[in-house]
């Protein structure tokens, strides 16, 4: 009969500790979002490299909240300073009475989030990045940072339409960067001003990403003429060793003189870019693209999809960050390409607007959309190169809007 | 309301105008390095080539060979050769160009370069 009793308890005990007692039906939603975002990663290959592992993150933390749950310090009273029961914890006396500190640890997650949290992970990957990017297009045609910068503007008036429908300052710039088509920078950002948006923007930000080539085109075909996107441009110059050795050099210089909040960003990126390029180095350039930047991959992935909790996801905060992404990424696509106009103006015809599009990062596939849609008006034009140079240019124009948005709020 | 477009339009000034600048003095400074990295190496070339020219000819550098015209092929594999062909005429485009053959350089590794690269990374 005790055993009977027993295992009935137990069985009691296994039943409400389960998720079917413990989980919200925000959580059932949640891990439904998630299952659909997998669905995209897997089948439609949206993103996968980030997309999988943040919808996993964001089922593991709506399936098990407790993985990202915090340490914490219990208070026990006991009777004397002798009780057995303290023995090896922290003992206080608070009011006249005795307690010991039995502590409980945090989730697996909450450890591997301290990366983010820190700003640390970003910064990392920028490192990979630099040892992955080629900026000999836009040292070729140094030109190419103005359309860089003017797919930036997004940003700004974004901050503006965020600040209008009632988010606070800081909230607004984090919420901006999402038109910076930069996952690393929005999420760097946004852990340094509005850390409790970052599973919303996170996922809005590489969404974004990954819809690149089905939200752009119809920008760029609206904002130019079948002629503007048939321009064939003049091959690019070739670019020498030395001056693309001393390109990191200068720009961090410049950049963390200027706005030394984007150093951590702007500065790794380059250090990245220096291992290639110097060619000297050349375990350490392995390693940081390859190793060390699918190893910070795995973590900030994990880890940003385990900060989409039901309760913090499903607000109506959410569906305003999600919409505000979207006009900052449409307004960053329309502000290069109307920038590319401007150069096509004053060159005579000789630039093709449509590399201006690339000027938001989310490289390398901006350029390949910029080229795709110019090879419909011409099969012959091959615009990658050109359009490389807006889109490594959108990298370090994004850093520095971040750096500004830093600096100011 | 007023602060609100306040902030706002002092935010979108502000970021408007630094991205703009910080991105014009990097465009200055890279024309500028530039054309300067290439007056230097354009210069060292030519120190190069009139000192070659001045020696007798016994004891002049020997040219490096250009890949445009590469020699003899074994093997004929049409692909290869399409893909080699398009290569050198996006690098080069002369007008009228004509591959004789195509050969494959020979390999600048040794045995002795092998070994000291195992030496080295052994303990990685």
């Amino acid at each position: 009969m005790q055993i009977l009793q027993g295992f009935l308890d137990a069985l009691k005990g296994l039943w409400e500790s389960s998720g079917f007692m413990q989980l919200t039906w925000q959580n059932y939603v949640m891990i439904a979002v998630a299952c659909v975002l997998l669905y995209l990663a897997i089948k439609k290959q949206y993103e996968p490299l980030l997309l999988l592992p943040i919808a996993f993150g964001m089922l593991l933390v709506n399936l098990y909240p407790d993985i990202m749950g915090a340490p914490q310090i219990n208070l026990v009273e006991i009777a004397s300073m002798d009780d057995p029961a303290a023995k090896g914890h922290v003992i206080r006396e608070i009011g006249g009475k005795i307690f010991y500190e039995d502590p409980t640890y945090g989730g697996l997650l909450y450890y591997l989030y301290q990366g983010v949290k820190l700003g640390i992970y970003p910064p990392l990957i920028f490192l990979g990045i630099g040892c992955m990017t080629d900026f000999g297009p836009l040292i070729a045609n140094p030109k190419s940072f103005i359309l860089g910068a003017a797919a930036q503007i997004g940003i700004f008036i974004t901050f503006i339409g965020a600040i209008f429908l009632g988010f606070t300052p800081a909230q607004s710039g984090a919420i901006g960067i999402i038109g910076g088509a930069d996952g690393p920078t929005a999420i760097y950002v946004t852990s340094k001003l509005a850390p409790e948006l970052l599973g919303p923007i996170a996922v809005a930000a590489y969404s974004y990403m990954a819809l690149v080539p089905i939200i752009q085109p119809p920008i760029m075909k609206l904002l130019t003429t079948k002629k503007e996107r048939a321009v064939v441009m003049d091959q690019l110059r070739p670019v020498s060793k030395l001056e693309k050795i001393i390109f990191p050099i200068i720009v961090v210089i410049i950049c963390a003189i200027v706005l030394p909040s984007a150093a951590p960003l702007i500065g790794m990126l380059m250090l990245g870019n220096l291992f290639k390029e110097s060619g000297v180095v050349e375990r350490i350039s392995k390693t940081a693209q390859n190793e060390l930047m699918n190893i910070i991959t795995i973590f900030l992935g994990v880890t940003v999809g385990a900060t989409a909790t039901g309760t913090v996801f499903l607000t109506p905060k959410t569906l305003g960050i999600i919409a505000l992404g979207l006009l900052a990424f449409c307004m960053g696509t329309a502000c290069g390409v109307l920038f590319g106009k401007l150069m096509y103006k004053f060159s005579g015809g000789k630039v093709n607007p449509l590399i201006g599009s690339a000027g938001v990062s989310a490289v390398p596939m901006a350029a390949r959309v910029a080229n795709k849609v110019g090879q419909e008006e011409n099969p012959g034009n091959f615009l990658l190169m050109h359009a490389m140079g807006p889109n490594v240019a959108g990298v370090i124009g994004s850093a520095v809007a971040a750096g500004v948005l830093l600096s100011v709020l | 309301m007023g602060e609100k477009i306040t902030l706002s339009l002092t935010i979108l000034l502000t970021g408007f105008a630094v991205v703009f600048a910080v991105l014009l003095v990097l465009i200055g400074i890279i024309k500028a390095y530039g054309t300067a990295v290439y007056k230097i190496q354009n210069r060292h070339q030519m120190k190069k080539i009139t000192r070659n020219a001045d020696l007798p000819k016994a004891e002049r550098e020997p040219e490096v060979e250009t890949p445009v015209a590469e020699e003899i092929a074994e093997e004929d594999n049409d692909e290869l050769i399409a893909v080699i062909s398009a290569a050198v005429y996006s690098m080069y485009s002369p007008k009228n160009i004509r591959i004789k053959g195509i050969r494959k350089a020979p390999s600048r590794t040794n045995a002795w370069r092998n070994a000291g690269i195992s030496d080295n990374v052994r303990p990685f």
